[in-house]
């Protein structure tokens, strides 16, 4: 690597030193180097290492992604419409599992307790006039 | 073609481009299906060449450049342009990419190949960063990815992801840490 690279890399460890002076620094300290290393690594990587502007995508790629899109896109609405199917099922379950527990549900214990407070139609002709 | 995002003020011919970029962004929104194959053309080649650097591999590189413009198209919505459409999919498109490598390919030790030449070298201290990168949680990565790629400021990355911008810079930290312990124990 050249001295100027080296030196726009150099960590905190280092900001004094220059040219060769940095370089014999980088050799000794494994944090620096480690620092450009990894600076590099990142250049390399966003392709700011001078290998010049990509090539353009083949046509045969952008067809492949736009199938695949698509692909992908019924998929999701497939998973959408599943998805809707089982909240509606589910809804009317409970609805029909609510309405069914209503109807058969025994009365409150305050309507028992009411009905027997009422006096019977069958006592009343017991009852003195 | 667009270039990743620039960290200074954009030009004129840079802010055109960007415009025209985001009015094919809002199309695609609205599923126009040409609109997104214009994205794909304009995106695809740094998005490859990026997923090629981490996979070494031209047809891996393109599963992961296919797998990265499908996720870019089910979070337009959320896409907020604070960078430019090809440096974001070029982002998810290393995610990708490390994510396919990792599941393809059994970790082999980079401290135990012979020494190389200048650019084997660059591409081991490539490859350690892949690996690096592989290490940390898919949050840790993306956000560190975004930073470093993107060029994405913390704020616009903590409502990306739903967090805050502490968290986020906390985040940043302990990743960054994390690779330079990688890049510090690696052989010279």
């Amino acid at each position: 690597m050249k001295g100027t690279d080296l030196e726009a890399r150099r960590g905190a460890g280092c900001q004094k030193l220059t040219g060769e002076a940095l370089e014999r620094h980088l050799f000794l300290c494994a944090d620096c180097r480690g620092n450009v290393r990894l600076s590099t690594a990142w250049d390399t990587l966003r392709g700011d290492r001078g290998d010049g502007p990509p090539p353009p995508a083949s046509e045969a790629f952008v067809s492949r992604v736009l199938q695949a899109r698509r692909g992908d896109a019924w998929r999701q609405r497939r998973r959408r419409l599943l998805l809707a199917a089982a909240a509606v099922l589910l809804f009317f379950f409970a609805a029909g599992a609510n309405s069914r527990n209503r109807e058969t549900a025994p009365s409150s214990a305050e309507d028992v307790y009411a009905s027997l407070t009422t006096p019977s139609s069958a006592l009343e002709g017991l009852l003195p006039d | 073609m667009l270039g990743p995002v620039a960290g200074g003020a954009p030009s004129a011919s840079a802010s055109s481009s960007g415009s025209a970029e985001a009015a094919l962004v809002e199309r695609a929104r609205r599923g126009d299906e040409d609109a997104f194959a214009e994205l794909v053309r304009i995106a695809a080649p740094s998005a490859l060449a990026a997923a090629r650097r981490v996979t070494e591999d031209a047809a891996l590189a393109e599963d992961a450049a296919q797998e990265a413009f499908l996720r870019a198209f089910r979070a337009l919505p959320r896409y907020e342009q604070r960078s430019s459409f090809s440096a974001w999919v070029r982002t998810i498109a290393v995610n990708a990419a490390i994510d396919i490598v990792r599941r393809k390919r059994p970790e082999s030790p980079v401290e135990d190949r012979p020494a190389r030449g200048g650019g084997e070298k660059r591409q081991e201290d490539l490859d350690l960063l892949r690996k690096a990168l592989a290490a940390l949680s898919p949050i840790d990565r993306e956000i560190l990815l975004a930073r470093e790629l993107e060029g994405v400021g913390d704020e616009a990355i903590a409502r990306r992801l739903g967090l805050t911008v502490t968290g986020v810079r906390v985040r940043v930290h302990r990743a960054r840490r994390k690779l330079r312990e990688r890049f510090k124990e690696a052989r010279p």
